[in-house]
């Protein structure tokens, strides 16, 4: 009797045994990478820094009419963060819309009321020093770390919904 | 299934540290086990496999859905793995072949008795060039056209080494040839 022993490997084999502590080791061989930034976020930020970085220019050459410039830098910056709040307050109820884990919705109001009083501090050296541009970029990085917080955790539990929609359906 | 991963593709596209562990253990067993193939050191096999995964993530932007994930993942893991036994320097072309005539048999009957782990053993004890060839045909399931690019090396040299591996599968293979052997 014959066989062509090419349908020998057509068949499904039995997987190797990984390493212990290969998922580890994959995860920091990850995070080591060098990061790829979402676009999105990057250009919100590009902008909102241009935006505050030209106006703060103008107003240093402009040096004779001070008071009168810093408030409308101050205008600017409002403008910025009342944006950025209202997209923030967006995803939040989006978030809060997405799942029924009540603990979930709690660790987060608490990092989210962290990011906020550490939002407050930086202000308050904004308002002793309003022409500090890594004081203005810290703003701005307080808010955007936010708004990314919301849009991961949102991603992550779609990505685990459809795992469970999956996992019924095969069931 | 298409769709989750589709999804899950979408979000390492993004560059999703989530969506990437995600993939990755959905994985890597199976690209752990097409490595072990080629390296027989365990940990070589892993880092292989790994630096196979972080390669597939940085161009992920190049795959595309006409072949599967899987598919595209197996072959960016096997150049890995050869990569590695490069390394070693190991000689995968042989120069002596080109003026060889070639038959094209497709005759892979062979006797069928013989199990899946009889030939493994065999295809292990081959020359390394015939090995890698052989694997990539028979286990892998490459065709030529595919195994001459994936080795870097001529169609001709590639049904060659496939040939002559085949020739000595049957050798190894073969009870009476042993018999009258010894």
């Amino acid at each position: 009797m014959k066989q062509d022993i090419r349908d020998l490997f057509k068949e499904e084999e039995t997987f190797q045994a990984l390493p212990n502590n290969h998922r580890e080791e994959f995860l920091t061989k990850l995070q080591s990478q060098p990061k790829r930034k979402s676009h999105v976020f990057y250009w919100i930020g590009a902008v909102a820094v241009a935006v505050v970085v030209l106006v703060l220019g103008f107003n240093l050459a402009n040096t004779a009419a001070t008071t009168q410039n810093t408030s409308s830098v101050l205008a600017q910056i409002e403008a910025v963060e009342a944006k950025y709040l209202k997209d923030i307050e967006k995803e939040w109820q989006s978030f809060v819309a997405l799942t029924e884990d009540e603990r979930l919705v709690e660790r987060f109001k608490v990092r989210l009321n962290e990011l906020d009083k550490d939002y407050q501090e930086i202000s308050s050296q904004f308002n002793q020093d309003s022409n500090n541009i890594a004081v203005i970029e810290s703003l701005v990085e307080n808010l955007q770390t936010r708004l990314k917080l919301l849009k991961d955790i949102q991603e992550h539990i779609k990505i685990l919904n459809q795992n469970n929609e999956q996992n019924e359906k095969s069931i | 299934m298409p769709n989750q991963i589709h999804t899950l593709i979408e979000s390492c596209k993004k560059g999703n540290q989530l969506a990437q562990m995600q993939v990755y253990d959905q994985y890597a067993k199976a690209m752990f086990t097409v490595a072990c193939r080629y390296l027989d050191d365990i940990e070589e096999a892993k880092d292989a496999m790994q630096e196979g995964f972080l390669k597939a993530f940085i161009h992920i932007d190049k795959y595309e859905p006409t072949a599967t994930f899987g598919a595209w993942l197996k072959r960016i893991v096997i150049n890995q793995a050869l990569d590695t036994l490069k390394k070693r320097k190991l000689e995968l072309v042989d120069d002596t072949v080109d003026n060889l005539q070639v038959i094209d048999d497709d005759n892979w009957q062979f006797d069928s008795t013989i199990t899946k782990a009889d030939i493994l053993l065999a295809v292990e004890s081959l020359k390394d060039k015939y090995k890698v060839v052989v694997k990539l045909y028979l286990i892998e399931g490459y065709d030529h056209e595919e195994i001459s690019e994936i080795l870097n090396i001529p169609v001709k040299t590639s049904r060659t080494q496939l040939r002559r591996g085949k020739q000595k599968l049957r050798e190894l293979l073969n009870p009476h040839y042993n018999e009258a052997r010894y």
